[in-house]
């Protein structure tokens, strides 16, 4: 009948055949995967547990006859890409001095050279990999080099050559950054929290590109902006953050304003921040509170004492807790509050409680 | 015997009506599972390449980087709390606070937590951002008013009622829930934030990978040593939560579709939790739920947003060890996936939701929920057809054969792909445990869990009262010394 033979016998030998073929080609490359990279790993540990103390006394700045330096750069040929590798590890933990020292290693290697000529390969793989070695080198005049990377097709290559430029620290990347958190040609920009790193980084000629990029179209590019100035902090972008607070509409970034004036504005904002404090949006309205908080004023009392009865029992709680950091005077209006006994008794209360707890457990007031 | 002639031509009719539907059906389903294991490795060998350059040391000491809330559900769980409460505490993350929800222990669970960490009861007013069904008999926090512990105290509502008290006191921007007798990698916290810090602006849940604690080496709530459990029910599930769980959600992930975040592991934003009404306390599959839910919402709204799954995160957690709780919990899971697509029908096939709509939705549909169905159907008119004498012996061998072949393919393939990028397995024998449940996992496991997951469905159906029953753990293997 049909239905036995709904597929030939012949055929059904055929595909098991073929398969039993794919499951042992399967196996066979788990098998050899995992002795491959056991052999990598015992041959690798060896190499580097003899010239590990060579390169931890580069590295600390203790080499003073150049003999460790020395003994790294004149490895033999089959033994650089493994003290290449990990001399690139160290790099990127290290700064200064011992920096220099340690990528002098990947300089005798030739390293700067495959590094240039790898900027223009076809892999993406290898281009992020050039990158991030000249910037591991410090190598600051070739930043230029680096900036075309920032539009690269592949996300892995601009986040690369952006904490290179990071670590070049070169200002002038500033607007190529800023322009790859929001690329044309690419669906995703580069990852928020890599250009925030790298705007910080960069040197004050970043400045006035930062200040611009308040008032980009893009919400991304925007709260990248508002988190630099509150981050570094530029305190001279207080007016720009001012201007923004009222024209700004993606609530996230709003926030990211808000916190941003709480670290550069001072005494005059205090009114600005108690109105946030009231939004509608409670995470705008928390950054508020944290702002005033950290103002750190005599004035940011009055101004959070209110906002201990507000609805929102989180808001409530966070402006609590703010005054009794902002020291005695907050603590005593809090404690007005208690005894007041209205429905903002309960946070003061709690935040109380807290400071009580912490300063018993540290024989403080 | 008149009957049997009948039952074979019935048979024989049925078998050449649905023969090639269901041979196209077993072959898609797998090709599908191959498929989401190929995306997945994309995905994987992107992340290994990117390693070097990624900066992830830097994550620590990032600017940016949003305080978490890290939400564990307790019922009865005196004996592993202390230690889990620890090592939550212990994660690296340079802001995170760890809510414990006693959900109504009946056991000594809350006393443990009292004398380890000196709890007190403060005066604490919870918010109602999102609806809870018990609230709060009281909230303590260490003596010394510094360690970020919060243990709350409730009667009996329920794990998701638990999670949404929670959220409503969690002070952090994100919120992530765990189950407390689930262990997480040291760097889970910070891995798991990463997409949040990429694109704080649309990323609104993240998931990261569950994987089987069972036999490994623990101690301190600290992983050791990576071992595979040694019992064939246990060793086939690590097959499956790697082929399912682990590479069909990267895959997902990696085409923007991704519809479930597992529930002993996910962070979500608060507000976006907030803005959805948190957990349904009321569904069986309400980790499925809550992420259907945040994209109805959100694509209804036409906010950005988005959810993703990453494969660096790792939690551990305690799969079942005997064949009554892996039952139940199938039942349930099945049930759970009923219940959600069936609540959200309006999304099959609807262009509105883009891919999700028009191509993961269907799917679920089609290769999740009716998958049982086939298999048993198949494997019984099959069964039939040889016991009936339609089908010749060697014709019904080397059929089961083929069917199966492809299937332990799949897996392989998963298991290639794990060795390639994570090997988390890092002994020979694990090696060969991994490789002979590839195998088993066919032999009868596919079958039972098949029937097991019917069964949800069928009790679906019949609204049969959802219990949960106990998951019986026989705990970790704690190193000495």
């Amino acid at each position: 009948m049909a239905a036995q033979t709904v597929v030939s016998a012949p055929l059904l030998s055929w595909v098991l055949w073929v398969l039993v073929w794919a499951a042992i080609l399967l196996i066979a490359t788990v098998l050899g995967s995992r002795a491959g990279r056991l052999w990598r790993e015992h041959r690798d540990a060896q190499l580097l547990g003899e010239l590990r103390p060579a390169m931890l006394e580069v590295a600390s700045g203790e080499d003073d006859d150049a003999s460790a330096l020395h003994r790294l750069t004149a490895v033999p040929a089959h033994r650089v890409p493994v003290v290449d590798r990990a001399v690139s590890a160290m790099l990127s933990k290290v700064r200064g001095e011992p920096a220099r020292a340690l990528a002098r290693v990947l300089e005798a290697h030739g390293r700067a050279q495959w590094a240039i000529r790898g900027l223009s390969s076809h892999s993406a793989v290898h281009r992020a990999h050039a990158a991030w070695t000249l910037g591991l080198m410090r190598a600051r005049e070739t930043a230029p080099r680096l900036v075309p990377l920032l539009q690269d097709r592949s996300a892995d290559v601009v986040v690369a050559a952006a904490r290179a430029l990071a670590l070049l620290g070169d200002g002038s990347a500033a607007r190529a950054v800023l322009r790859a958190v929001a690329p044309r040609r690419r669906p995703r920009g580069l990852p928020s929290w890599v250009a925030v790193e790298s705007l910080c980084a960069f040197d004050d000629s970043a400045a006035p590109v930062i200040e611009a990029a308040t008032l980009h179209p893009n919400s991304a590019v925007r709260h990248v902006a508002a988190t630099v100035i509150g981050a570094r902090p530029l305190l001279g972008a207080a007016p720009v953050v001012r201007e923004r607070l009222a024209e700004e509409t993606d609530p996230r970034t709003l926030a990211a304003f808000v916190e941003a004036l709480g670290r550069v504005g001072g005494p005059r904002d205090l009114p600005v921040l108690s109105r946030f404090a009231r939004h509608r949006d409670e995470t705008v309205a928390l950054a508020a509170v944290e702002s005033l908080e950290r103002l750190g004023l005599a004035s940011s009392v009055a101004a959070l004492a209110p906002l201990v009865a507000d609805p929102r029992p989180r808001l409530a709680e966070r402006a609590a807790v703010a005054l009794t950091e902002l020291g005695p005077a907050g603590r005593d209006r809090l404690r007005d509050v208690v005894a007041a006994e209205g429905s903002a008794a309960l946070p003061a209360n709690y935040a109380l409680q807290l400071t009580a707890m912490r300063s018993a457990g540290h024989g403080v007031d | 015997m008149e009957w049997i002639d009948a039952l074979r031509s019935a048979v024989a009719a049925v078998l050449a009506f649905i023969a090639v539907p269901v041979l196209i059906y077993f072959l898609l389903i797998n090709t599908s599972y191959l498929v989401m294991i190929v995306l997945a490795a994309v995905d994987f060998v992107a992340q290994r390449r990117r390693i070097p350059f990624a900066g992830r040391e830097e994550l620590m000491h990032s600017r940016t980087m949003p305080g978490i809330s890290v939400v564990a559900p307790m019922h009865n769980e005196e004996v592993g709390i202390r230690v889990a409460v620890e090592s939550f505490l212990s994660l690296q993350h340079p802001r995170h606070e760890v809510i414990v929800v006693d959900d109504g222990s009946t056991d000594n669970g809350f006393e443990v937590l009292r004398r380890a960490f000196d709890l007190v009861p403060v005066s604490r007013q919870m918010p109602q951002d999102v609806p809870v069904r018990e609230t709060p008999t009281s909230i303590h926090v260490p003596r010394d008013g510094r360690t970020r512990l919060t243990v709350v105290r409730k009667r009996n509502s329920g794990r998701s009622d638990s999670i949404n008290v929670g959220v409503n006191l969690a002070r952090e921007d994100l919120v992530l829930f765990v189950d407390s007798d689930s262990i997480l990698d040291p760097g889970a916290l910070l891995a798991v934030s990463r997409p949040f810090i990429e694109d704080p602006i649309s990323t609104v849940a993240a998931g990261g990978v569950i994987r089987a604690v069972n036999g490994c080496r623990v101690k301190g709530g600290r992983v050791l040593e990576v071992r595979m459990p040694g019992t064939p029910l246990a060793d086939i599930q690590v097959m499956e939560y790697l082929r399912a769980f682990h590479l069909g959600r990267a895959g997902w992930s990696r085409i923007n579709a991704l519809l479930l975040i597992s529930g002993a592991f996910g962070v979500f934003r608060r507000d976006a939790l907030v803005s959805v009404g948190g957990l349904d306390a009321s569904s069986i599959g309400e980790d499925f739920e809550l992420v259907m839910r945040l994209h109805r919402t959100f694509r209804k709204q036409r906010r950005p947003y988005r959810v993703t799954f990453l494969t660096e995160p790792i939690c551990w957690t305690e799969v079942p060890s005997t064949l009554p709780v892996l039952r139940r919990q199938r039942a349930r899971w099945h049930r759970g996936l009923w219940e959600t697509l069936w609540a959200y029908r309006d999304m099959l096939g609807n262009p509105r939701y883009g891919r999700l709509g028009l191509v993961a939705v269907p799917y679920y549909w089609l290769f999740e929920l009716v998958a049982p169905l086939l298999e048993l159907a198949g494997l019984v008119l099959i069964a039939l057809g040889f016991a009936l004498g339609l089908v010749a012996v060697e014709y019904f061998v080397l059929f089961m054969l083929v069917a199966y072949a492809y299937a332990i393919i799949v897996t392989l393939a998963a298991v290639t792909i794990e060795e390639l990028s994570y090997h988390k397995y890092p002994r020979w024998r694990d090696l060969g445990i991994t490789l002979g449940a590839v195998v088993l996992e066919n032999l009868g496991y596919r079958q039972l869990t098949a029937w097991w997951r019917m069964e949800g469905w069928v009790a679906s159906l019949r609204n049969r009262r959802q219990v949960w029953g106990t998951m019986t753990r026989s705990g970790f293997t704690e190193v000495d010394g």
